[in-house]
This record gives C-alpha cells, sequence and structure tokens, in this order.
C-alpha cells in the first residue's frame, strides 16, 4: 500500500515535470521552420509537379475548385505535352507548306503495270529481226583447227522476250519404260581381228647377237 | 482525430499547407522530447529538423505514416537518438528538465518547497539510477502521454515488455528517492 502510494506521487511529479518543461526557443524554431519550408519548396518543384498541380486545383486558394484532374506523375504529364506540342507543330508546318507538299505528292511516279516502255531495238529495223536467228558462217569440220563461229544478230534484249515468249515443252513420258534397262545396254562390236598370230616372244639369246651383226 | 487523418492523407499528397501545419503542431514537442534524451539545445534543434526531413523524403518516395503520424515522429526522433548517442559513444544523459523548472520567483510556500526539493530528487535519479531503455519508457509513457502501445511501437518493443519496462523504472525512482529524502517520503 505504502509502495502504490509512493508511486502514484512519483507518476504526478512526472505530469507535473511535463507541464513544467520549457519550450523551443524561438529563434531556433523560426530558422528551423524556414529550412523546412525551402525543403518542401524544392521538394514541389523537383518532384511533386503533376501532384502540386493536383493540389492546385483541389486547393481551397487554388481558384480552379471545380476542376479535378487525376494524379499524373511529372514525367507522363512532361510527356504528354511534348507529343502534344509537336503533334501542333508538324500540323502548322504541315498547313504553311501544304501546296509544295501537294506537288511533291502529285510529282511522285507512280508504278502502273499497264505501261510497259517498249525497249529499243539495235542493230535492226525490223520487227521480224527480233527473232533471233543464228546463221553459222562455217560449217564444222573435223579438224580441230577450225572451231564453229556463229553470229548472233539478236541482242540479249531480244532473247530475254524470245525466252520469256516461249512456252516451255516438257520431256516425253518415255511408253513402256519402268525404267529397268538391265541387259538392254547393246553389247559393242569386236575391233580385234581373229587368227592374228600373236607376237613371239624374243629369245634372250639371241639379242647379243644382233648387236654384234651389225655393221 | 478527422483532423488528424485528413492532415495525414492531404501531407502524404505534398500539400504544402498540410506539411507545414504538421512541423507547427509537432516540433516543439518533438524538440522537448529530444532535449530530455539529449540534453543540447542545438543537437535537439538538429533532431528535429532530420526528423522533418525524413518525413518529407518518405511522404515524396509515397512512403510514410498511414495512421499515427505523431508515434511516428517520436519513433524517428528516438532513432535518431540513439544512433547519435551511439556514434557519440557515451550514453545519452538525460536532462529531464533543464533550466525550466523556475525557481521560486514569487515566495514559495512550504509545500511548493517539498516538492520542488522531491522533483530535483526525481530528476537526478532519472538521470543516474535509471537505464537507457528505463528512461526512454518513462518520458514516453508519463511526459509525453504515449500509450503503452505506442511506446512499444516506438521503442520496438513488445508491450508486454514496455510494462516490465516501466515498473522497473518507477521502482528505482522510487528506491532512489527513498535514499535521498528518507524511508518516509
Amino acid at each position: 500500500m505504502e509502495i502504490e502510494h509512493q508511486e502514484q506521487i512519483i507518476i504526478d511529479l512526472l505530469a507535473k515535470l511535463k507541464n513544467a518543461e520549457g519550450g523551443y526557443p524561438k529563434k531556433l524554431l523560426a530558422s528551423r521552420r524556414q529550412i523546412y519550408l525551402k525543403q518542401i519548396a524544392n521538394m514541389s518543384l523537383g518532384m511533386g509537379a503533376g501532384t502540386g498541380l493536383k493540389n492546385l486545383a483541389e486547393g481551397p486558394k487554388g481558384g480552379l475548385t471545380g476542376l479535378h484532374l487525376p494524379a499524373i506523375p511529372t514525367s507522363t504529364f512532361l510527356e504528354a505535352v511534348l507529343v502534344v506540342a509537336i503533334v501542333i507543330e508538324a500540323g502548322i508546318v504541315a498547313y504553311r507548306y501544304r501546296d509544295k507538299i501537294v506537288e511533291i505528292l502529285t510529282s511522285a511516279p507512280t508504278a502502273r503495270a499497264e505501261e510497259v516502255v517498249p525497249i529499243p531495238i539495235t542493230g535492226s529495223s525490223q520487227p521480224e529481226a527480233a527473232t533471233p536467228s543464228l546463221t553459222p558462217t562455217a560449217t564444222p569440220t573435223p579438224s580441230p583447227a577450225n572451231t564453229p563461229t556463229f553470229t548472233v544478230t539478236a541482242t540479249d534484249a531480244q532473247l530475254l522476250i524470245q525466252s520469256t515468249d516461249a512456252s516451255a515443252t516438257a520431256t516425253p513420258i518415255p511408253q513402256n519404260d519402268n525404267g529397268n534397262h538391265y541387259g538392254q545396254t547393246p553389247k559393242p562390236d569386236r575391233t580385234k581381228v581373229k587368227n592374228t598370230p600373236k607376237p613371239t616372244k624374243a629369245k634372250k639369246d639371241s639379242a647379243p647377237t644382233e648387236i654384234y651383226d651389225r655393221p | 482525430m478527422n483532423d488528424g487523418v485528413a492532415l495525414l492523407k492531404a501531407a502524404q499528397k505534398l500539400d504544402e499547407d498540410a506539411l507545414t501545419a504538421i512541423f507547427d503542431q509537432f516540433a516543439p514537442a518533438i524538440y522537448k522530447y529530444t532535449l530530455r534524451l539529449c540534453h543540447d539545445p542545438i543537437v535537439a534543434d538538429n533532431i528535429v529538423g532530420d526528423v522533418f526531413a525524413q518525413l518529407l523524403e518518405q511522404f515524396a518516395a509515397g512512403k510514410g505514416p498511414r495512421t499515427n503520424l505523431r508515434s511516428y515522429l517520436y519513433q524517428t526522433a528516438y532513432h535518431l537518438v540513439v544512433d547519435r548517442s551511439r556514434d557519440n559513444q557515451h550514453n545519452a544523459p538525460l536532462d529531464v528538465a533543464v533550466g525550466t523548472y523556475e525557481k521560486g520567483q514569487i515566495a514559495p510556500t512550504q509545500t511548493q518547497i517539498e516538492e520542488r526539493v522531491m522533483m530535483e530528487a526525481l530528476i537526478a535519479a532519472m538521470n543516474t539510477e535509471l537505464t537507457e531503455d528505463q528512461r526512454h519508457v518513462i518520458i514516453l509513457r508519463f511526459l509525453e502521454d504515449f500509450s503503452l502501445k505506442e511506446t512499444a511501437e516506438i521503442i520496438g518493443k513488445e508491450v508486454n515488455n514496455i510494462k516490465v519496462i516501466q515498473n522497473r523504472g518507477i521502482a528505482k525512482l522510487r528506491k532512489a528517492l527513498g535514499m535521498q529524502l528518507g524511508d518516509g517520503w
């Protein structure tokens, strides 16, 4: 009982001690408050531009009380502003130079399938000459010294046209040919003459005698 | 309570008026609390600045207190004081009523004199007899009027642990006052 009473006295003393405390010195408090306000201003400038706009719109001093802006991050807000500015600038430039743009668009070459530029034919004035004709000037002879020479009168372009016009013909399918040609190859004729005597072998002993027989 | 919640929500949106109001409301109390712990007005002022700078950083990062702003500020101050005392390699002395208990400008009565003597003995006992945890708990509980739960949150201990620390601290103070003032005080 005595202990509880003494502890209660201590608690009462502590409560009085609380009320007897001195306050924050005015100069210290004022300077600390100024620093704090600067920190708030720096933070609002650096990080909270979007939020600051929102507060401005929602705050009683803002004058835009009826306007409710969503909470936009600063980076998104700046990005949107930049995109809008770029679009507006592009529109102004397009309007100012609209005549030049129309000229450029109309003068641009358009690819048409119907218009085929005729290829000029060089070397012959007649259209019949378009077909390539191979005129051999020399007939091939068995002598290897005379190589056959050909004169091509058509140009490469004509050949190209000719080759594109010509329809490709497939190789005819052989009849009754299953692909098995075993035993059908004709045997070659024998070139050796029969009953031709074989040359006799020279005797080993006769050779030195021939040497001695020479004059 | 609703005003506190509204103030906190506005501060979370970095509303300048709300942030200024928070400073005006809590800075003097935080200063008193830190002054009790570190007994140096300049250090206490610096800790107040650090507490509110951290608060701004937390709000800017989308963090910070969601419900109990006062408890959060005291918790930050407590940690800063503890860190500072560890850095200085000495215990943060508790100067509970430095220069604040005015010594009788008017002629004190006998009761006032007795009370003053007891008060000075109490301050001396708090500074010399109590452990650091006991001092923190008694200051938060009886000088700052925090509940057991809030004190536990600030110091970072369980509520039951806070109860034990508080009872032991008061018992120590009672014994110290008995030593100084006599058993029958």
